[in-house]
Formats: structure tokens, C-alpha cells, sequence
């Protein structure tokens, strides 16, 4: 118990410390809901890198509370600052509650003790490996491929620390985090807007989050996919904040890009895209380069060491050139993915298709100078381009893959297309 | 001021329990998995040292049994079918018939363990 206090004190603690050396020109409530995140990364990051040296997870936890509380004597007005909040309460605030207990009841109701299939074949499993300090590393033996070792690690180690300071694998943990995640992912949203009208777009895209059936049972389920939903959504953010931001924003926007690769193997992918599109946007400006390089440093060159040192191979990868080129060429599997995309998206992801078509009606030409949804698209068509290619039998692959590669853009189309609207009515908005 | 904090935990805090209290309703899946971490539990310390084990299950959803082992028995490494490990964890349910790459013969019984829906045995390699 006293472990688990203290892991949940040093996850609050670091929360104040990134806002005080990394805050940016963001809200209150924003910068708050960004470094609680990036401090449960850390946490998480760090329980990784412990197991893997073999040092115990409550000597790091000691460590780390010893230099937070070091920090605050130096900065002791980092702890006044934290208290000062605006404690006034908007009617937006009542309504982004009461819809984000909509929401939550939805989650609730949807909820399984072990979650669904994934969660108990691939990440809670791949958890419980995590929670072991010695015989974790059989989890990425040869043996266990079968169970997909080869995904990165980073979202059952937040179980996993919470499991190994309890000394217990309590199902309880894996399920409060997906919850968290949701939470997450509705905080983001309404933070996105700061100004007293965006606040009701804000809304808006908080009401698409929590009235959704389909989307809250598959954040429900304690798959990844939720966790890659919420850090597309907070880089798409930082992607429109970057130019409000400071040279702080491309630091922050270089760190959350890289936690993708960390969380599953189509972060990667989504973190690759974000990078080329960073690049070629800022050829001009090798300050915001060498920035954004800075920010992504560290959890990507660590997760290249990871993928070349530790993890097995990808069982995506096995295919042989000459059998992607038949793969391709053949017109069958095109039309199965568009079948496939059109019923996903008329039932379960509609407003995908009207967030692009608004977003195209309303910017036109200007449709590619919108810099987070040239990146959405692009992932978009990396994502369908993928299944014409998979090695696996593509019905199949279709049928367990597709909705949720679709909810991972889902929160980020909604805010792209709110966004989109906001800056077109500015004017009479503000 | 701060009892607005406080409300907003207390109320995350409900969040929590009503969640933590939905789970323990019973569904088909939770309660095979529950009986499955049950029945193994006496059979894990005679386990220690071993890094894997070969899987059978007598039931027409073995494949999908064994997922639910291989989580329950982590960091154990959990084969399907007999891979010729040293040890064998059978399921019984039902009247199905074991894998076809499973010989009686060549095993001894270490341990039986009856549950509800499950019968548990590990086997040990003669």
C-alpha cells in the first residue's frame, strides 16, 4: 500500500515539475492534462528501463521522489504556482462533466473484468511477463511470438508498475487505466479550445466522444488502440498549437510524437509521417528542427535500440517482394478494403466521413496547407495501402483490424474538423 | 475552493468503485478464466524452475482456452499441444478427446485439481 502511495505521489510530483520546466503558452488546464500524461510516461519508461537493468522498481521510485523534493527546495515557487488555480466554474465546465459522466457510464456498463480477447491474449499478458523482475525477458522469446512480443512495451508497463509495488496482478489495474485513458481523451478534447466560444466546439467534440456506443465499448475493451487514440490526439493538438506555443511546443510536440512508437507498431508509422510533415513544413526554420529533434531524442532513438537489440520480428514482415507486388497488383483486395472501409464507416465511424468532408468543403485548395490533416490523411491511406499488402488472410485481417485502426484517428478527426470550422468562423465566433 | 477538488475526486473515486464493482459480475469468459487461475494455483509450485509447458485441452475451444492459460501461467511459456516439454498441463471439460499428438503413455500423473466446469492435472514426462 505504502508503495503504491508513494508511485501515484512521484507521478503527481513530476506532473508539477514538467509544467514548471516544460509549460508552454498553453491553458491551465491543458498544460495540467499533458504532463500528468507525460509523468505517467516517464513512470512507465522508467519501470521498463528498471526491469531491464534489473534495479528494483521501489529504489527508482525512492530515487525519484529523493530529486523531486530536491527540485521543489530549489524551486519552492513551483509549489505556490500549482495551488493557483482559477477555481471559478463556467457552465462549460458543467456540461463537460456531466457529459464526460455520460460517457463514463457508457465505459462502465461496457466494462469486463479481463477486458476483451487482446487484452488478456497480448497486453495484460505481456504486462504480467513485465511484473516479473527476473523472467520478464521470456517474453521476447522465439516461443512467444505467437503473442505478439514484438509490440512495444510502453502501455503494459503502466499496469505492470502498479502490479509490482502491489505485489499483486489485480485485474482492477489494466481496467482503471483504460478508464484513465478515456478520461484522458475527453480532457484533451475540451482543453483543446481555450477561448470562452471555442469552448463550445470544444463541447461539441466532447459530446461526439461521450455518446458514441461503438467508440466507448472499444476504449472499454483495455486494448492499446484507446492509448494510441489519445497521443494521435494530443500531437494533432500540439501540431495546431506549435505556432502559439513558443519554442517550447516543438520540444513538447517531438516528445509526444515519439510516445506513438513506444505504445504499438502503427505509432510508429503515425510518429514517421508527423516527423516528414514537421520536416518539410519547417525547412525554412532549423531552430524549430533542432527543437522538435530534442523533444523526440530520447524515446526514439531508445525505441531503435529496442527493435534492433531486444524485440523478435514482426510477423507483418514476412512477406516476400515478389509477393507484395502480386498483392498490389491484384484489384480483388482493393475492393474488399473499400467494402470493408464504406460499411465501417456508414455505421460505426460516421462522423470520419463528414469530418473530412466538411473539412474539404470548408478549406478547399487550402485543404493541404492544414498541416494535422495532411498528416491524418496520409496515416489514412498508409493504413489502407497496409492491408492491401498484409501477409495474413485479408478478410480476416479486415474484420479484427480495421474498426480499430479507425478509432485511433477518430478523436483526432473530430478535433481536426472542429478546429477547421473554429478558424473558418472565427471572426464571428470571437 | 478546494472542497470543488474535493468533489471532483469524490466523484472519480464513485467512478472507480462503480467500475470495480461492475467487474465482479460474472460473465461466461471472466469465470472460465477465474476457475482456470483457481485450478492452477496449487499446481504452479511444482512448476518453479520450469520456463515452459506443453498445453492440452480437451474441449472443441482449446486454441482459445490456451490464451486464457498462457496469461494466468505468465512468465510460464505456454505451448499448445504436446511440444515435448518436460511437463503438461491437461484441461478436462467435457467428453471431447484430447489433442492427437498427446500419448497417455509416455506421462505420469503429478497432480489432480477438480473445479466446477475443469479438471486441472499436470503431467511429468516418464
Amino acid at each position: 500500500m505504502i508503495g503504491t502511495i508513494l508511485l501515484v505521489v512521484s507521478i503527481t510530483l513530476y506532473a508539477v515539475i514538467f509544467n514548471n520546466v516544460l509549460g508552454a503558452r498553453y491553458s491551465t488546464a491543458l498544460n495540467t492534462i499533458l504532463f500528468s500524461i507525460l509523468s505517467v510516461v516517464l513512470h512507465g519508461f522508467l519501470f521498463i528501463l528498471s526491469t531491464y537493468l534489473g534495479i528494483g522498481w521501489l529504489t527508482v521510485i525512492s530515487a525519484l521522489l529523493i530529486m523531486a523534493i530536491v527540485f521543489f527546495i530549489i524551486n519552492r515557487h513551483t509549489i505556490k504556482d500549482f495551488f493557483r488555480f482559477d477555481y471559478k466554474v463556467s457552465y462549460a465546465q458543467i456540461v463537460f462533466a456531466f457529459m464526460s459522466f455520460c460517457g463514463l457510464h457508457i465505459f462502465e456498463t461496457n466494462s469486463i473484468k479481463y477486458g476483451r480477447w487482446d487484452a488478456y491474449a497480448i497486453w495484460n499478458v505481456h504486462a504480467k511477463f513485465l511484473y516479473e523482475p527476473v523472467l520478464w525477458e521470456r517474453l521476447l522469446d522465439e516461443r512467444m511470438t505467437w503473442g505478439h512480443s514484438d509490440y512495444p512495451l510502453l502501455f503494459p508497463s503502466v499496469s505492470a508498475m502498479f502490479w509490482r509495488i502491489m505485489e499483486s496482478t489485480s485485474p482492477v489495474i489494466p481496467l482503471i487505466v483504460s478508464f484513465l485513458i478515456y478520461l484522458s481523451i475527453l480532457f484533451v478534447m475540451y482543453s483543446s479550445f481555450s477561448t470562452q466560444k471555442g469552448k463550445i466546439l470544444a463541447l461539441v467534440g466532447v459530446g461526439c466522444l461521450s455518446v458514441n456506443a461503438d467508440f466507448i465499448t472499444k476504449t472499454a475493451t483495455q486494448y492499446a488502440d484507446s492509448a494510441v487514440a489519445l497521443f494521435y490526439l494530443i500531437t494533432i493538438l500540439l501540431l495546431y498549437k506549435v505556432k502559439d506555443g513558443g519554442k517550447k511546443s516543438y520540444v513538447l510536440l517531438g516528445i509526444f510524437a515519439s510516445i506513438n512508437c513506444w505504445i504499438k507498431n502503427e505509432g510508429f508509422v503515425f510518429f514517421l509521417i508527423v516527423s516528414a510533415v514537421v520536416f518539410l513544413y519547417n525547412l525554412k526554420n532549423i531552430k524549430n528542427l533542432l527543437f522538435y529533434l530534442y523533444g523526440l531524442a530520447i524515446l526514439f532513438l531508445t525505441h531503435i535500440s529496442y527493435r534492433v537489440f531486444l524485440s523478435p520480428k514482426n510477423d507483418l514482415t514476412s512477406h516476400s517482394y515478389d509477393k507484395i507486388l502480386e498483392d498490389i497488383l491484384n484489384i480483388t483486395r482493393y475492393e474488399m478494403v473499400y467494402d470493408k472501409l464504406i460499411s465501417l464507416l456508414y455505421f460505426e465511424f460516421p462522423l470520419i466521413l463528414i469530418g473530412f468532408f466538411i473539412s474539404i468543403l470548408l478549406l478547399g485548395k487550402r485543404f493541404f496547407k492544414e498541416l494535422p490533416l495532411v498528416v491524418l490523411l496520409i496515416t489514412f491511406v498508409a493504413y489502407c495501402a497496409f492491408f492491401i499488402i498484409t501477409p495474413l488472410n485479408l478478410q480476416w485481417h479486415l474484420d479484427t483490424a480495421l474498426d480499430r485502426l479507425l478509432l485511433q484517428l477518430y478523436p483526432s478527426i473530430i478535433l481536426v474538423t472542429l478546429t477547421v470550422v473554429y478558424h473558418q468562423f472565427q471572426h464571428k465566433l470571437a | 475552493m478546494i472542497a470543488k477538488r474535493l468533489i471532483f475526486i469524490i466523484i472519480l473515486l464513485l467512478c472507480f468503485y462503480s467500475i470495480y464493482d461492475h467487474i465482479e459480475e460474472e460473465t461466461e469468459k471472466t469465470v472460465q478464466i477465474d476457475e482456470i487461475e483457481k485450478g492452477v494455483k496449487d499446481l504452479r509450485p511444482l512448476l518453479k524452475g520450469e520456463d515452459k509447458i506443453s498445453f492440452l485441452a480437451n474441449s472443441p475451444e482449446e486454441r482459445k482456452i490456451h490464451f486464457e492459460a498462457q496469461y494466468i501461467l505468465a512468465p510460464l511459456i505456454v505451448h499448445r499441444g504436446n511440444q515435448g516439454d518436460k511437463y503438461a498441463l491437461i484441461i478436462e471439460n467435457f467428453n471431447y478427446p484430447l489433442d492427437s499428438t498427446f500419448r497417455m503413455e509416455e506421462f505420469k500423473e503429478v497432480k489432480r485439481v477438480e473445479e466446477k466446469r475443469f479438471n486441472f492435472i499436470l503431467m511429468e514426462r516418464k
